[in-house]
């Protein structure tokens, strides 16, 4: 054990000792105590064992102070031992026993320290569900929403009144990201994640109608799956699927239209936004809107303004 | 510790970023010309010209509109029209004394079709121009727009009076005039 960790587990020693002072309505039992010293001296997978002998007792089991020990300690070997596994089922018996002594601490006199350890669970389920959307796959797609779901609901113990609408948006943002990069790396085999891509960027909408990003990137989205139809078309193609695969198209572009609309409305000074419009309406064929958007891309352009 | 709590920090965060990496790009592509060369490869196919014209290679010229030629030459420049290998061809001018089956004429200068139409004379080319209203100005087929979509009307007569026949797919498929 290392100089650092010993002084952090004489301090988490003292905070104990603090925190049954302050319990002292409800005293510890000597199991407890002793799960707390075999924690202080490294040995979790002990301290995991007595701490649950002592909550066989049934004095034990009404006592805030307890569950707080077990949840400590399940979230301590979730930490140290599993390394942060977000599959850790000690970390769902950690806040399962802090909240248990949560809704025990009548007096209050656990708060302050449940408060901490359900902080630090409630963040660890929001970290592993934005490291998942960055490395989401077919396999793993309903992690990431499990996991910010989680957080969302235990940190509603510690922040009731929170507003998650930003949130939300940008994990939904997130996933939809993820989910475009499965579909183009391999759309052949995993064509429903286009539409997957479309909901959740639509559930970012539905969270926040004027966010830019979710409301271009879904424009976009829809623009180039048009826009890969039509590179299909070779010499193979008859005349009446080029007449399909373009109405296709069409109703893909007229779907991307009133998002990039949109996009531009919230940020009218945007080239990418501009040149979207343009490329939407020249595919729509409609040239004299298309003409317009070039325009304003040009003296935009001149005016040396950028996107960044 | 202070490491630790600025790595959570940075992952507490990471949902407010801006766009990273993997936010999509607009597809640079001009679609419509996309899919006029992809009309244009099919009229290649589907029409008969003379047999007087089935030696040498099968030729394409494209004027005004640089992206329809660059599409035919990227996408099909390989492929043959029955047993005549493909050429194509960018015009600089609209007066050109070569023969070609297929000369698509855009309407970037509309002066040009009556140029080609004259150059052109009563060879079996097909002319393919835009918009309906050239079908009266020697054009044998135009491309037209219906409900945002690229489409196609011809005009048997002038298919007529070049030896051209057009093909029962390209008939069936046209727009009515």
């Amino acid at each position: 054990m290392g100089c650092q960790q010993l002084i952090r587990r004489t301090l988490l020693f003292l905070s104990f000792a603090w925190a049954a002072l302050a319990a002292s309505a409800q005293p510890s039992n000597g199991k407890t105590d002793q799960a707390i010293r075999q924690y202080q001296l490294g040995d979790l997978m002990a301290a995991r064992t007595t701490i649950n002998e002592a909550l066989q007792a049934a004095e034990a089991q009404k006592n805030p102070y307890t569950w707080y020990v077990k949840g400590f300690i399940y979230k301590e070997i979730y930490k140290e031992i599993e390394n942060g596994n977000p599959a850790s089922e000690n970390r769902e018996i950690a806040v399962e026993a802090i909240l248990k002594s949560m809704a025990l601490d009548a007096s209050g006199r656990q708060a302050e320290n449940n408060k901490k350890a359900l902080h630090y669970l409630a963040i660890s389920f929001y970290n592993d569900a934005v490291i998942l959307t960055r490395s989401l796959t077919p396999e793993n797609l309903l992690l990431p929403e499990r996991y910010y779901l989680r957080y969302k609901a235990l940190n509603g113990y510690l922040e009731p009144e929170k507003n998650y609408t930003s949130q939300d948006a940008e994990f939904y943002k997130n996933m939809a990201r993820g989910c475009r990069v499965i579909y183009e790396n391999d759309p052949v085999n995993h064509p429903v994640f286009f539409e997957k891509t479309i909901a959740y960027y639509q559930q970012a909408i539905a969270a926040i109608p004027d966010d830019f990003q979710a409301n271009y990137n879904l424009a976009v989205n829809y623009y180039n799956r048009g826009v890969h139809k039509i590179r299909k078309i070779d010499h193979t193609t008859e005349i009446f699927e080029l007449i399909t695969i373009q109405d296709e198209c069409i109703r893909l572009f007229k779907m991307a239209l009133p998002y990039m609309l949109k996009a531009h409305e919230i940020e009218p000074k945007h080239a990418k936004t501009l040149g979207g419009l343009m490329a939407i309406y020249r595919s729509l064929s409609n040239n004299s809107e298309a003409a317009d958007y070039q325009r304003k891309l040009e003296a935009l352009i001149q005016n040396g303004s950028t996107d960044e | 510790m202070k490491l630790i709590w600025f790595f959570v920090a940075i992952l507490y965060t990471a949902f407010a970023g801006g766009p990273d990496q993997t936010d999509p790009t607009l597809e640079d592509a001009d679609t419509v010309a996309i899919l006029k060369a992809s009309y244009l490869f099919k009229f290649a196919t589907s029409n008969e010209w003379p047999s007087t014209t089935e030696k040498g290679p099968f030729k394409i010229a494209v004027f005004g509109n640089n992206n329809i030629y660059r599409e035919l030459l990227s996408k099909y420049a390989t492929k043959a029209i029955g047993d005549q290998t493909l050429e194509i061809k960018e015009l600089t001018s609209p007066a050109t004394s070569d023969f070609y089956h297929m000369i698509y004429v855009s309407d970037s200068q509309p002066e040009a079709l009556s140029a080609i139409v004259k150059s052109v004379g009563n060879k079996p080319t097909m002319i393919i121009a835009e918009n309906r209203d050239n079908l009266k100005k020697g054009a044998m087929i135009c491309f037209v727009t219906v409900e945002n979509s690229t489409r196609y009307v011809i005009n048997s007569e002038a298919a007529l009076k070049r030896n051209i026949t057009l093909g029962s797919t390209i008939i069936l498929w046209a727009v009515s005039n």
